[in-house]
């Protein structure tokens, strides 16, 4: 099991800060932030020795799969760019954001809207397996959602070779039951992004800053997904309460 | 507010999005190097659209270092290239450029040696900013070792005539260079400023707000209507809201108009 730490708390320039998380944890880039230089160089330092892998957030930024007025041409090139950045530094997987906040144009009708983003992810899907890259599809936390935790498993996993990145934050913002959410896609889930708050808002909290039982947690991930990646999405460092927090997360697996 | 622009560096990553809130009369400066083209062509529609103000481009800078000998030129080169490109697809009104990154072991080398490569290296971006029709401004720096001091940077404007300056007032304030005399002594040759704030000499480059540092605003007001009226005046902040920095920038617009 990978333990990976998400950028998310060190963006723009203070990426730089995050040489100093220990070699053996991996870190999670939000790709679409960085032209090609600023990577090359940023990776180039940040995986120097790490053994700890490279996890990539794919594009989300004005990206709504659940749109019509979605340009579906530009989300199939910016989604390139995350599938070439995933294979030119040896990224583990590829998150996908599956739509974007409820969509409220004239007409819009919730199913035409979850099959349309349904049909998107499975062609990202498709290109991704063709460029050798796991994409992972993630729950969402907008005040409205396209998929409600039944049609989130009922739509994506019907779809056999699709497989999850669950955000246990964006889950109890909306009162998933995540046992069950765990029991139902087991294996397929392969990776979490780890984070809690109070149900008010996605404020990404540390393990144990919230209310969320991580014992009851950490017993459904090792008995349905064990293996499955931690990437600790954390809105806030410093790096040393970063690694203390490792420390405890550790200590509950 | 003609002349005051904001930079993105209050709204790094997804924040972009946010900075669509900023008021119309108020310019946009983006720190480029921060996202790709699907993001920046997609947040420029809609930060650019029906704002008659200004837009300026801070250039790329990280793991940049002009003075450096294992600095990757040609790199560097295609870096500004892309940059050089969104000046012209968008009226960019300049081009920022930092001479040098950070230099930890400057007795590891001459210092006049260091500056010269330093230089050549300037020159050959200022060369292609001339082809591009690009205005390039290049910024005065806040680290514990800069290769240009205060003379060297006004003697640079010497050495390499075709490009501007951008005076930013914070790292002034760190380096301890005396405000109202760099505006004397390069007048209109400052075409921008960077203003931000800070707790002065040898301090942090935090970039705060103006007026919650030691920042004597007033005097440089003066001087800015005395010697360079026209320059533009870019509040690059870190860690506000855009409330604060439109509060600021209205602050700032009825000091000028006094």
């Amino acid at each position: 099991m990978d333990i990976i730490v998400s950028h998310l708390p060190y963006l723009g320039y203070s990426i730089i800060n995050m040489k100093d998380l220990p070699k053996q944890y991996g870190i999670e880039i939000f790709a679409e932030y960085g032209n090609n230089y600023y990577w090359k160089y940023h990776l180039a330092e940040l995986m120097n020795g790490r053994t700890g892998k490279l996890s990539v957030h794919g594009p989300f930024c004005q990206i709504n799969l659940a749109s019509k007025e979605c340009n579906w041409n530009d989300v199939l090139e910016t989604y390139k760019l995350s599938y070439d950045i995933c294979n030119q530094y040896n990224a583990v997987h590829c998150v996908c954001h599956p739509h974007g906040p409820m969509p409220d144009y004239e007409g819009f009708v919730l199913e035409d809207g979850q099959k349309l983003a349904l049909e998107r992810v499975v062609i990202l899907n498709e290109i991704a397996k063709s460029e050798g890259v796991e994409l992972l599809v993630e729950n969402m936390p907008f005040p409205e959602l396209v998929f409600q935790q039944d049609d989130f498993v009922k739509y994506f996993a019907s779809v056999e070779d699709i497989n999850f990145l669950i955000d246990i934050g964006h889950a109890m913002l909306h009162g998933w039951d995540i046992s069950k959410l765990l029991s139902d896609l087991g294996t397929r889930i392969r990776a979490y992004h780890v984070h809690e708050n109070f149900g008010d808002a996605d404020s990404h909290l540390k393990v144990g800053e919230g209310p969320l039982d991580w014992n009851q947690f950490f017993l459904d991930y090792k008995q349905n997904s064990p293996n499955a990646r931690l990437v600790l999405e954390y809105m806030y460092g410093p790096m040393d309460s970063i690694i203390e927090n490792i420390a405890l997360v550790e200590s509950y697996l | 507010m003609n002349n005051i622009l904001v930079s993105s560096s209050a709204y790094l990553a997804f924040n972009i999005v946010n900075m669509v809130n900023l008021p119309r009369e108020l310019g946009i400066e983006v720190l480029i190097e921060n996202a790709n083209d699907f993001v920046w062509r997609h947040a420029l529609k809609e930060l650019l659209i029906d704002r008659p103000s200004q837009f300026s481009i801070h250039g790329p800078f990280l793991y940049m270092n002009l003075a450096s000998p294992n600095c990757e030129m040609d790199q560097v080169v295609e870096n500004y290239k892309w940059t050089f490109d969104y000046y012209n697809t968008y009226g960019a009104r300049h081009v920022v450029l930092h001479p040098h990154g950070q230099i930890l072991e400057p007795q590891k080398e001459d210092a006049e040696t260091r500056k010269a490569r330093c230089l050549e290296n300037i020159n050959t971006i200022a060369e292609l900013a001339l082809k591009e029709n690009v205005n390039l401004l290049v910024e005065n720096l806040p680290y514990a070792y800069t290769v240009f001091g205060q003379e060297d940077y006004f003697d640079l404007f010497k050495q390499i005539p075709s490009v501007g300056s951008i005076i930013d007032v914070g790292h002034c304030l760190i380096k301890g260079w005396d405000i109202p005399t760099v505006l004397e002594i390069l007048g209109s040759k400052i075409d921008a400023f960077h203003i931000n704030d800070n707790y002065g000499l040898n301090q942090a480059d935090v970039h705060m707000k103006v007026g919650d540092g030691v920042f004597d605003y007033k005097e440089f007001i003066k001087a800015y209507k005395k010697f360079c009226p026209d320059a533009r005046l870019v509040l690059e902040y870190l860690n506000v809201t855009t409330e604060e920095i439109v509060e600021n920038a209205n602050m700032i617009s009825n000091l000028l108009a006094e």
